[in-house]
This record gives C-alpha cells, structure tokens and sequence, in this order.
C-alpha cells in the first residue's frame, strides 16, 4: 500500500479516537475533586496540623495536587500511609519523623479545673468545638468529641490542660495480637 | 415466617465438625453433690457483652440470699443476686471467669453460713419473672433471657441438652435429677413465647434420659414436647448448629434465631426458671462439673454463684501440684486461670484441671501449610486458612470480607491443625481490633462534621462582617450624604448637650 | 493452693496429634511401592537420584535457613524437603549426571520456596520449579532414559549406575545409544514428528499394554499410594479425581477424531508423570486452592494443559508446566470461589 494512503489512515484513527475522548472527559466530568474527598475519608479527622497544613481537608487537598507527601501524618500512622499508598498507587513511605511520631495509645484532653481562669482561648482554638464555656465560666472539654489534636494545650496562657488517655466503652475490648512461632523470635534476636 | 417442620426421623447435618472422646463417665456416675457454702464469695457484676451491673448495696450492708444487689443500666443485662446471706465486705475490681481473667467489679460478700432467704414474690407475669429472677443463658453465652422474648411470633422452643464439649456433664445431670422442675419451665416458656411446641434435643451418646422424659411427659399429659437425639458431633450443641441439624434452616448471618421464629433455650435456663416462679428462688447457683486428671473424685457439684474456684477444687480432691492449666469451661472453648482465687460466675458449666501430659502439645508451632484440614471441619462453612493468612498479614477488612464475624469460635480448626496455631487467637484479636477501628472510625466522621460545622460557622461570621462593613462603607461613600450625615451627628450631639445643661439648671 | 499462678494459654487445651511430620512422612510412605516398581524396572539408578537429592535439598535448606535467621532444627524436621526432593527425583531420569539434582535442588529449595516466604508461603510448586528449570535448560541430559529392563540389551549395576552419574562415564562394553532410550511419551513425538501412526509406534515392544512397558506399573503404585493417602485423609479426593476425569474427557476426543495421531484416555492416563502428579503434586496443599470448589478447578485446569502440551505442544510432557500455571491461578480462583459462609444463603 502506499505509505501515504497508511499514513492517513493511521492519522485519522488517531484523531478519531482523541475526539473520544475529549467527548468523554466532558460527559463524564465529575464536580470537584472527588479524590479528595477520598482521601480525606481515609485520613483520622485529628485537625491536629501535624502535616504541617490546617486542617485534614487541606492536607488532602495537597496529596491530591502532589504538593504533599503522604507520610506526614503522624495519627494516622502507618496503616494509613499504607490506604493512602493503595488508593493512589504510590510507594509506602516511612512516617516522616519531622511531622512528629505515632502515639500507642489515644489521647484526649481534659482540664484541670482548680487553674482554669476562663479566658476562652482554648474554645477559640479547638478545630471540633469540643470545649463547652465562655467568658469567666469554667471551661469543659467533651472527652467523645476530643481528637486529641492537642492544639488547646499551647493556647492555655496557664497552662491547665492534660493530655490523658481517651475513653473507651466497656464494650470494646482489645486483645493482643497472638505472637508467631516464638522460635524464630527468639533466632532473629540472636 | 416459615413454617418450620421438624421431624425426628429426618434430621439434617452441619458442614465439618468434629468427633471427639467425650471423657463424661467419670463426672456423671456418681451423685450430685452439694457444694458447702464457701466462706467468702466472688460476684461478678460483668454482664452481657463487657457491660457491668451498678451495685444497690454498699460496703457493710447485711444482705440475705437471693436479694438484689447490683442492676444493670441498660435494658441489654440482668439483675444479679446475693447467693448467700452475709455482709458485703469489699466492692472493687478483681480477675473474673472471662476470657483473659479480665478485670471487672467484683462485689465480695463474707457468708454467715446462716443462707437466709429473702421473702420473695415472685411476679405471675412470667416475662418480668424472667427478668427479676436475674435469668441469662446458662449454656455459656450469658445473653440476657428475657431480651429473648419479644413479641416475634415464635413456632418453636428448642430446650438445648446437647452438651457436646468432653468433660462437662451439668445438663446431663441436671435432667437426670430435675426433670420435673424442667418440665416445669418448659411450660412456663411455652406460655411466655406463645409457641406451638417444645423440642428437648440431647446428643445420642447420652443413655436413658430420653425414655425418662418420655415417660414423665406421657404421665403429665403434655402433647406439645418431644424429645430429640440429634448425632454427637461437636459442635452440635452450638445454637446455629443444633437449629441447623434439627430444621435444616440457617440462621441468617448476623440475625438471631428469632428470625426464623425460633428460641433456643439451655436447660439449665429452663429449671431456673421455674425455681423463681413456682419458689421465689432467683438464680443464685448452679450445677457445675468438676473434672480433668487432676481431680481425685470428678463429680457435679451444685454450686452458689461467686463461689471461689479453689472451694470447689478443695471439695473435689484436686491435686494442685499436678494441675498445670485450671480452666473454666471446656476444652475446645474454656479459659485458662491464672488463679484459683476467682469466684464462678451464672456461665461457668466446668471447672477443669488438667495436667501437662494433657495439654502439652505434639511439637511446636510451624506456620501454616495451606492444608485444609481446617476447611474441612469449620462448622460455619469459613475459610479459616485464608482468615488466618489475612490477619498474619494485617489486612483485617479482607478477612472482615471472607465473613470473620460469623466465627462462632468453636476451636475446630484449631484442633485440626497439623502446625499446632492458635487459629482461635487470631479470630479473636482481629474481631476486637476490627470492633475498636470500626469505633475510631465513627468518632472521626463525628469530628469531621464537627470541624465542618464549625468551619461553616467561622465562614458564616466572617460573611456577616462583611456584609456589615460593607453596609456602612455603602453609607459612607457619597461625599455630601456624608456632610449631611455629618451635620445631622453634630446637630444631634449639640440638642444632647443643650438638653443636659437645661436639666442641670 | 490459693497461690498458685496457673499456666495460662488459650483454648483448645486437648491438642490434636496430627503434625507436619507425621503428614509427610505418610507420603513418603506412600511412595515406597512405587519407589520399588521402579527399581525393579529401571535398576538402582533411581536410589542414588534419591539419596543425592535429599542430601542436597536438606543441605540447602539448612544453609537458606541459616542465612534466614531462622530455627535450623525445627524447619528441618518437618521433612517437607525431603518430600520435595523425592519428588523431584521420581521425574528425573535414573542415569540423569549429578548436577541436574544439585541445581534442580538450588531452585526448589532456594528459589522456589525460602525466597517465597518458606514452609507454607511458597505460590509455586518447588518440587515442579526445579524440574521445569532443568528440563528447559538441559534438554539433552534430561531426555536421556534407558528402557526397562524386560527389553533392555544390557542391565546396569549399582557401581556402573555411580559411575555414569558421576562421571559422566558409560560401560566400555556397550555403545551409549544401545544403552540409552528416549521416554514412551517422547518415542510418540519424535514418530509423529516423522508421520508414524500411533498403531504403528505403540506396536513396538518399548509400549506395553497402555502407557509404555515399566512405566504404567509405576503409575499403577502412585495411583495405589494416592489412594492410601486419601484414606488417611492426607490429600483431598477432588484434586485427583478432577485431574484424572478431566483426562479421560478431554483426550478421548481427539482420539475418537484421529485414532492414528493422538493417543488413547487411558494411554495418557497411565503414561508419563500424571498419576504421579494427580496424587502427589497437584495436590500440594500450599500451592494448590483451598475451597472445595477451586481443588476441582484446579484439578481440570492441570489435566487440560498437560494433555494439550502433549498432544500440540513441543515438549513429550506438559504436567509439570500444567501445575505450574495452575499454581499462578490458584489464588484468583480461590478468590473466585469463596463459599457461602453459615447463614449466608439468603443474602
């Protein structure tokens, strides 16, 4: 055949198929990011700024447009670079040690009544409005509605909030995962 | 609701199980013996499902037996009774008969050894009486009784006597010695669910009770109770399993016999509840096995509740320097105590001491072979190789979708496995861990409606301001608007002044 | 008494006697017969193949073990090498030069399984890897068998045995190619190749009844062995019976088309390695499908490949390439075929 007659057979598939798809990326087109939104379910809603962002909706926002890594989030610890790593297809990183490192147990605050001067500085700073008070009234925290972003204990101009560990119902009880064949513990320790 | 047709003759089979040496004969020839009263006793308050019961007493109180001293603050638990009379010495946090001798609130009663009733009277609606008598599932379960009786429509009752775990003997004692009183409870359960019929299953290894009752219900001239030998296999005596054998329905996954129209009551439960009837008597003891190679005179002992497992073993000759594992329970399904100080509680069926030979295990722990001998006795149909592989593994909701929580943790699998695992550790711990991030899970799209709330209301202010200054900056722009407005503030700050010198005057 | 701290561990507390040890030991066992059968048709090569393979597979897993960091003792008593190396060695010829054990045995045990993960974790066959392995790579020293010994010119001591497989030195009385015959199964390609029929191949002596003299006698005991394995319910019955229905079924078209060109159900049944493999290979618990279903797939899907390698493809036997693809498949169709779990079937 001539080259020619191929070549614009080629050319004209080619073109065929990119009207395709310009047809489909317009009928198809979805409002918003929907990825964000995905990968803020998976993030742990702390509100911390741990990541260095304001927020768990920014932080997403930036993995989604690549200006962030995903492992600058220390409460959602490993297990949730690991979700972020499957839903994005990208490498499982190590916990950035700047952004700080994952707790073992969770921690809420509470505060410690006898200090509180009721200044309303930790209210204006908690990202949940987990802080019930006001001005010269003695300031609560709602231990079910704290993340334990630990923003509140900075603010504190006297220093009377604690991080103390976070209740759970009676109900939930966990249990310790069983250990592998103690042997080879034992042999990878000598 | 179907109908559901049980015929004797045509039973149907579970998938898998397990034939196992039952080891009953030492515990059921003799007598039962009646346990003397411990000098101090160990209630638990730990109710259904991790939930404690509040305590009505307080330290130093006088309780008499049978009067109530803790009531749960749900409607999903159970009222729970002094055993015996005495004074309340401590109310604290002590190990109880639950797996890992978890920690619970343990009320400790000191006995006077004087076991004074209390005057009761019993209610004649029998669901209340089920409640106030502090009834729950005695076949190991602990779910709360009267929650059974809603107003489903019921077609069937199914009296479990089929003790399908070696060693444990009560039930089989129990309808050998009471079964006027079961009878008794089966009419009243009859009458509360408003059913057709009572089926009494046993296993066919047990001899001679089915003709007794068969007997006894011919002379009282109840037409509506059959008895039923289903095959020993373990476990049969499981609920789900023993609806399976005898209706060949399923119960559906996540669902309760209810659903399908069914209660399935242990017959322990049953006799309890005529005691409170007919007696005033409230659920304060029951018959417990003794047994293992340990025990110098393996026996049924009816024992009060809270009674501290080394009274028991006193009485029952146990030889502690030979004893390595004390277990409550069975030996497929039972928990391991560190200690003989816990007291029993209303779920203790057995009380084993078993020696290392017993126990030991045949080599140790290899990891898994894929050989599928567990497959092929899981009597809920699972995988339990996969399961056990995802967990290794740490992908907990792959193994949530390969239906772990339809484990009803018999330990088949795990007595199959030629590596000797744990199979049943790693069930558990990946049910609690999935439990606990299915929790964390809830409270974090909590905070993040909270946060977007709050975002909201922040943006909503800052709108507000605006809109505000931007009102005002509106006044302000035309140049001789703002002179009028101007002339009109000064006129009006003058009339002011004129007014306050006029009224000093 | 009130003391005393008790063991605490979780339940069972009656442990089950059955262990790895005892699982593999049966097979062994029931490889004896035809370890036996062999013997008598094929000499005593067959005993230096075993004893050299099983040194070598222990000797690499304990070497693997040991850079692995893992409990020497305990791995190794579990004998799943040894099985791995017998295996390996019934499918290998009896006069096959020492090396082909040594590196068949590097990539089993090595490479096949510790790099997988080890006991358990392997996705591949190791026994089959190492056959693969060598038989693409030394296709010559692979293809060399000798004939059994009811039409064999010359029977070979136990000495003359070492001394081929060891240095590669063949009696100075007989030439190599009267000593030395191809496989029936090879016979057929080769004669098909050259437009023989199959009545005209399998008339001479080297075919006896079905399946080539000597070697249907073999593949009579695996079937035996296969059959005591599956009474002490040490492999699953749907595994063998998948592969060898499957056989019957698909083969017996293509003989009904052209008898002169394909080979009889039975002929393929009782030839080659696929009674060995429908017993003892394919029922390889950890590379195989655990739900009841996916045993069956699995089953079939080995019998098509080997019959369809055997019949169109250029090697004389596809069962260890129709396990390994299979292997491949095995965690798809597993997940493909969950069953429904108790209480299920509504939903």
């Amino acid at each position: 055949m001539h080259p020619l007659i191929s070549l614009l057979i080629i050319s004209s598939i080619a073109l065929l198929f990119g009207f395709i798809v310009m047809w489909v990326s317009k009928k198809f087109k979805v409002e918003g990011n929907p990825i964000v939104e995905q990968i803020n379910a998976i993030l742990p809603q702390t509100q911390c700024g741990q990541c260095d962002y304001p927020g768990c909706k920014p932080y997403a926002t930036a993995i989604a447009n690549g200006e962030a890594a995903i492992n600058q989030c220390p409460p959602g610890g490993e297990e949730g670079i690991k979700k972020l790593a499957e839903l994005l297809d990208l490498e499982v990183l190590e916990l950035n040690p700047e952004n700080g490192s994952e707790e073992t147990i969770d921690l809420v605050v509470e505060v410690v009544e006898e200090d509180c001067i009721g200044c309303t500085k930790c209210i204006q700073v908690c990202p949940v409005d987990a802080i019930i008070g006001a001005a010269k009234q003695m300031h609560t925290i709602i231990l079910s509605a704290c993340t334990g972003c630990d923003l509140c204990i900075p603010a504190c101009p006297v220093d009377c909030i604690i991080s103390i560990p976070a209740p759970i119902p009676n109900t939930i009880n966990r249990i310790e995962k069983p250990q592998l064949y103690a042997l080879v513990k034992e042999a990878q320790q000598l | 609701m179907k109908e559901i047709k049980i015929n004797p003759n045509h039973l149907y089979s579970f998938n898998g199980g397990l034939k196992l040496k039952h080891h009953k004969t030492d515990s059921l020839g003799k007598k039962l013996a009646i346990s003397t009263i411990p000098d101090k006793l160990f209630i638990s308050l730990r109710i259904n499902r991790g939930n404690i019961a509040k305590p009505t007493v307080d330290i130093g109180d006088y309780v008499l037996k049978g009067q109530v001293i803790a009531k749960p603050d749900t409607d999903n638990g159970s009222y729970i009774h002094a055993s015996s009379s005495g004074t309340i010495t401590a109310i604290c946090d002590k190990e109880t008969a639950s797996p890992n001798a978890d920690m619970a609130t343990v009320i400790e009663i000191t006995t006077d050894k004087k076991n004074q009733w209390i005057e009761s009277n019993p209610s004649r609606d029998i669901k209340t009486a089920i409640k106030d008598a502090g009834l729950v599932g005695m076949g190991g379960a602990g779910f709360p009784t009267h929650l059974k009786y809603r107003d489903n429509e019921i077609s069937t009752l199914i009296i479990n006597g089929a003790e399908c775990e070696p060693y444990i003997s009560c039930d089989e004692q129990l309808m050998l010695d009471f079964p006027h009183e079961l009878l008794d409870g089966i009419i009243l359960m009859l009458n509360v669910a408003n059913a057709k019929q009572a089926i009494i299953a046993l296993e066919d290894q047990i001899g001679g009770i089915k003709t007794q009752f068969e007997k006894l219900i011919s002379d009282r001239k109840i037409d509506n109770i059959t008895v039923i030998k289903v095959p020993t296999i373990y476990p049969a005596g499981g609920e789900k399993q023993l609806i399976k054998v005898l209706t060949g329905q399923e119960v559906p996954s996540g669902g309760l016999p209810l659903d399908l129209g069914l209660i399935v009551q242990n017959v322990g439960t049953a006799k309890a509840l005529s005691d409170y009837y007919t007696n005033g008597k409230p659920l304060v003891e029951r018959i417990i096995t003794i047994a293992g190679d340990a025990i110098g005179q393996p026996q049924n002992y009816s024992a009060l509740i809270g009674t501290p497992i080394s009274h028991l073993l006193k009485q029952a000759e146990c030889n502690s320097d030979m004893t390595d594992r004390l277990i409550i329970g069975g030996p497929m399904m039972g928990f391991a105590m560190p200690s003989s100080d816990i007291g029993i509680d209303k779920t203790s069926n057995c009380i084993l001491a078993l020696s290392k030979e017993n126990t030991e295990h045949h080599g140790d722990t290899l990891p898994c072979i894929r050989c599928g001998e567990c497959v092929n006795v899981c009597p809920a149909n699972l995988l339990p190789q996969q399961l056990h592989w995802y967990i290794k593994g740490e992908n907990l909701e792959k193994a949530r979708e390969h239906h772990l929580f339809d484990c009803i943790e018999c330990g088949a699998c795990a007595w199959v496995c030629p590596s000797q695992i744990k199979l049943v550790d790693y069930y558990r711990y990946a049910k609690s861990e999935l439990k606990y991030l299915d929790f964390k899970r809830v409270k974090s799209d909590e905070s993040q409606i909270r946060h977007e709330k709050r975002e909201e209301r922040l943006q909503r202010l800052k709108d507000e301001r605006l809109a505000k200054r931007k009102r005002t900056r509106r006044r302000t722009t035309d140049p001789a608007k703002v002179k009028l407005d101007l002339q009109a503030t000064l006129d009006r700050v003058n009339k002011a002044k004129d007014d306050k010198e006029k009224s000093n005057e | 008494m009130n003391n005393k701290v008790f063991n605490t561990q979780s339940a069972p507390h009656i442990p089950h006697t059955n262990t790895v040890k005892k699982i593999m030991l049966l097979v062994w066992l029931a490889l004896v017969p035809a370890i036996l059968a062999h013997i008598y048709f094929f000499g005593t090569g067959i005993i230096i193949q075993l004893t050299i393979s099983i040194m070598f597979a222990l000797s690499f897993e304990a070497m693997t073990l040991k850079l692995l960091n893992k409990p020497i003792k305990l791995f190794l008593n579990d004998f799943s090498a040894i099985v791995t190396a017998m295996l390996f060695a019934l499918c290998i010829s009896p006069i096959a030069p020492w090396w082909i054990s040594l590196i068949g045995m590097f990539f089993a045990i090595v490479v096949a399984k510790h790099l997988f993960g080890g006991l358990g974790q392997n996705i591949f066959n190791p026994a089959m890897v190492g056959f693969a392995i060598v038989l693409i790579s030394f296709p010559q020293a692979m293809s060399i068998w000798i004939p059994p010994h009811d039409i064999s010119p010359y029977a070979l001591s136990f000495l003359e045995n070492l001394q081929i497989i060891f240095y590669n030195q063949f009696p100075s009385l007989v030439s190599f190619d009267t000593l030395t015959q191809a496989t029936p199964l090879d016979s057929i390609k080769t004669a098909l190749s050259q437009e023989y029929s199959i009545s005209e191949i399998t008339a001479k002596p080297l075919f006896g009844n079905f399946g080539g003299l000597g070697w249907e006698w073999i593949a009579n005991f695996y079937f035996i062995g296969g059959i005591f394995l599956i009474y002490k319910r040490v492999i699953t019955w749907r595994v063998p019976a998948a592969v060898i229905l499957t056989t019957l079924i698909i083969s017996l078209p293509f003989n009904l088309y052209n008898a002169d060109h394909f080979i009889g159900p039975l002929q393929h049944l009782f030839s080659g390695g696929l009674m060995l493999a429908a017993f003892f290979i394919a029922t390889d618990p950890t590379t195989g499908c655990s739900s009841h279903k996916g045993q069956i797939i699995f089953g079939a899907g080995v019998a098509i490949m080997t019959v369809l390698v055997r019949e169109f493809g250029n090697f004389p036997d596809g069962v260890a390439f129709g396990i390994l693809i299979m292997n491949m498949s095995a965690p798809l169709i597993d997940r493909l075929t969950i069953p429904k779990a108790f209480g299920q079937s509504d939903s």
